[in-house]
């Protein structure tokens, strides 16, 4: 069964379409990376996907599972990190945890423990009583990844997930990914690291103008653009200037 | 290519655009009832209390007071973006022509604010101190230059320091104050002395403003301006600019239970900002000293209003907020946000309400008080039922 599947979505925020007839799935155990020049296509995307936006066609389903059909399976089975951090002024680092135990449902010896260690991972122990105004952006998006963590999920969906993390916080979120996906989860990734996306990410799908212009494994994509040993940095940039120049 | 009086001029209109469209939502329907109901009431207040005045009241003290209130606070009204400090600074040079409408601007909504608080103390004025029909028309003048004075100086200062200085905001209360007293009085000697005064400062600020224009400033001046505006609005409408100030207020720790996702969440938004928080304190205040004011009626109808007030202000303030908040993609509990709104909402507004009619009753008939504790709740729950079908 897969984590999420896309069936010839297509989609926009009017009428106008945006992402077109797009296919794809995430299996368990998966990272999977979405990359795409900007207005590819990828937040749309990921906004169809969370039910922020409803596709004109096709059909999105997580654990098999729409959001129409089974509203509450289909939001306990994802957690969101957005590239830019959307915290709540009000609340404390800790409040912020506490509220994701209270909306999924986490009992309160289990979230301490999953607490303690992500608090610990990203170095952010003493900040637990503060409000978001005195976090910096790298903070504000650790608040995000350990909120999304301490959820345990089967599904994750994190869009540019290393814009303003320092190297330390880098390598804790990529050790973190490595453990839920040998736990089984699923991930959704997009990513303008390249290097990263190559060296970590299962699969690829190549955004480009809304439509899939190649998906699969890193030999995949090598052989559907003809381009043996190419790096990602090297097939992605002959995929846009072949279809900008076709 | 289009200069910066030209970029002004466009600003200016959008501006007004946008102030129409919010102004729009804050004086409509029931608010517009509000109001009328509170200056008809406060003018009924007012004009019973002028036929008989005590003797000896401050007249001119009060007057200069409520002058002085309403000029001294007043900033430029600049329209400065965020991206200006980049876009403006090569024509640094040419900034005069962006700004000499702005102030221009600024100066008339002084002056014209100004002017209506003026005509108001006029009746004070007249009957109570004996101003002459000659003097009203100076201190007209007077009003209306020290409004253009305020808002110059002001904007000089900010541009000569780093802060807005408390030196600068004493010698403008003092200058104002004065000035508006003392020549109530009739004390020339003095008025002219802080008119020299206030000339002397306005020049010592102008030289003291030769830095190079502070962007940074100016822009950080201009949002707080606006975001002013835009809570104010938001208690409303939702406004998509605005930024709550939040404090931690620890003494009330004890209130934030976790309950639900929403309970959770909307209980620490009203505590915790400042925005919401302190409109109920200063309505919850006014619902208990509303009772000690002497006409039974208005009374009865500040109570209704207060509360009623207290009721809508709570619910749009929770209700509104950002566009997109992380809740909305949680798993939803069964009890809706609609429902804990209302539930605080009612909490916040009753518990005041009663508080006012117990004392109210002690110096009023308890039956009209009775009565407005009924309209109030009445219309309270009018308001709700017409609100629960809005989505969460």
């Amino acid at each position: 069964m897969s984590l999420l599947k896309l069936e010839h979505v297509t989609g926009g925020y009017s009428k106008k379409a945006v992402i077109h007839d797009l296919s794809f799935s995430v299996e368990p155990g998966e990272l999977v990376g979405l990359i795409g020049l900007n207005g590819a296509g990828k937040s749309t995307t990921i906004k169809h996907i969370i039910g922020l936006l409803t596709p004109h066609e096709g059909t999105i389903s997580i654990t098999n599972q729409t959001l129409a059909s089974a509203p509450d399976v289909y939001r306990k089975s994802f957690t969101y990190i957005p590239e830019t951090p959307v915290l709540y002024e009000e609340l404390t680092l800790q409040e912020h945890l506490d509220l994701m135990a209270l909306a999924y449902d986490i009992d309160e010896q289990t979230a301490k423990e999953r607490v303690d260690k992500l608090l610990q991972e990203f170095r952010m122990e003493k900040r637990m009583k503060w409000f978001p105004t005195h976090f910096s952006k790298g903070m504000k998006q650790k608040v995000m990844i350990m909120s999304a963590f301490m959820a345990n999920p089967a599904l994750y969906i994190i869009d540019e997930p290393f814009v303003g993390l320092d190297p330390l916080a880098i390598r804790a979120l990529l050790a973190q990914l490595e453990e839920r996906k040998s736990k089984g989860a699923g991930i959704l990734m997009t990513t303008h690291v390249l290097t990263t996306a190559e060296k970590y990410c299962d699969k690829l799908i190549l955004l480009h103008n809304g439509r899939v212009r190649a998906a699969g494994t890193m030999e995949d994509l090598r052989q559907a653009l003809q381009m043996p040993g190419a790096s990602l940095d090297d097939l992605y940039i002959a995929m846009t200037e072949e279809v900008d120049y076709a | 290519m289009p200069n910066l009086a030209f970029i002004y001029g466009k600003r200016f209109q959008s501006y007004f655009i946008e102030l129409q469209r919010y102004m729009q939502f804050i004086i409509s329907g029931h608010i517009a009832v509000v109001l009328l109901f509170v200056i008809g009431a406060a003018g009924y207040s007012y004009s019973q209390w002028l036929q008989n005045p005590p003797e000896d009241f401050p007249a001119f003290l009060v007057a200069a007071v409520a002058l002085t209130l309403v000029v001294v606070p007043n900033r430029p009204a600049l329209l400065l973006k965020q991206a200006d400090h980049y876009f403006f600074l090569p024509m640094e040079q040419q900034m005069q022509t962006y700004l000499r409408p702005a102030l221009r601007w600024s100066e008339l909504i002084v002056v014209v604010r100004s002017l209506v608080v003026m005509v108001v103390t006029i009746p004070l004025l007249t009957r109570v101190g004996g101003l002459s029909s000659s003097m009203v028309i100076g201190l007209a003048v007077v009003v209306t230059i020290l409004a253009i004075w305020n808002v110059r100086s002001k904007f000089y200062a900010f541009w000569a320091h780093d802060q807005v200085s408390v030196f600068d905001f004493v010698i403008r209360l003092g200058i104002l104050f004065g000035t508006f007293y003392f020549f109530l009085s009739s004390n020339w000697i003095v008025t002219g002395l802080l008119g020299v005064i206030a000339g002397v400062y306005y020049f010592f600020m102008l030289t003291k403003s030769l830095a190079p224009f502070p962007f940074d400033r100016m822009i950080d001046m201009e949002q707080q301006r606006m975001q002013r505006f835009y809570q104010f609005a938001n208690y409303f409408t939702e406004v998509p600019h605005v930024r709550s100030k939040v404090s931690r207020r620890a003494w009330l720790n004890g209130l934030l239970s976790k309950g639900n996702m929403h309970q959770f969440l909307i209980v620490r938004s009203f505590v915790r900002k400042d925005e919401l928080f302190y409109m109920w304190l200063r309505l919850a205040i006014l619902l208990v000293l509303v009772p000690f004011l002497s006409f039974s009626y208005v009374v009865a109808g500040l109570l209704v209003v207060f509360s009623f007030a207290i009721a809508i202000q709570t619910h749009q303030g929770l209700l509104f907020n950002q566009i997109f908040r992380m809740d909305m993609l949680y798993p939803r509990p069964e009890v809706s946000k609609q429902q804990v709104v209302m539930k605080l909402a009612r909490l916040v507004s009753y518990a005041p309400l009663g508080l006012g009619a117990v004392v109210a009753s002690l110096f009023h008939q308890p039956v009209l008080i009775l009565v407005a504790v009924v309209a109030a709740v009445a219309s309270i729950e009018w308001y709700f039922v017409r609100k629960k079908k809005q989505p969460d």
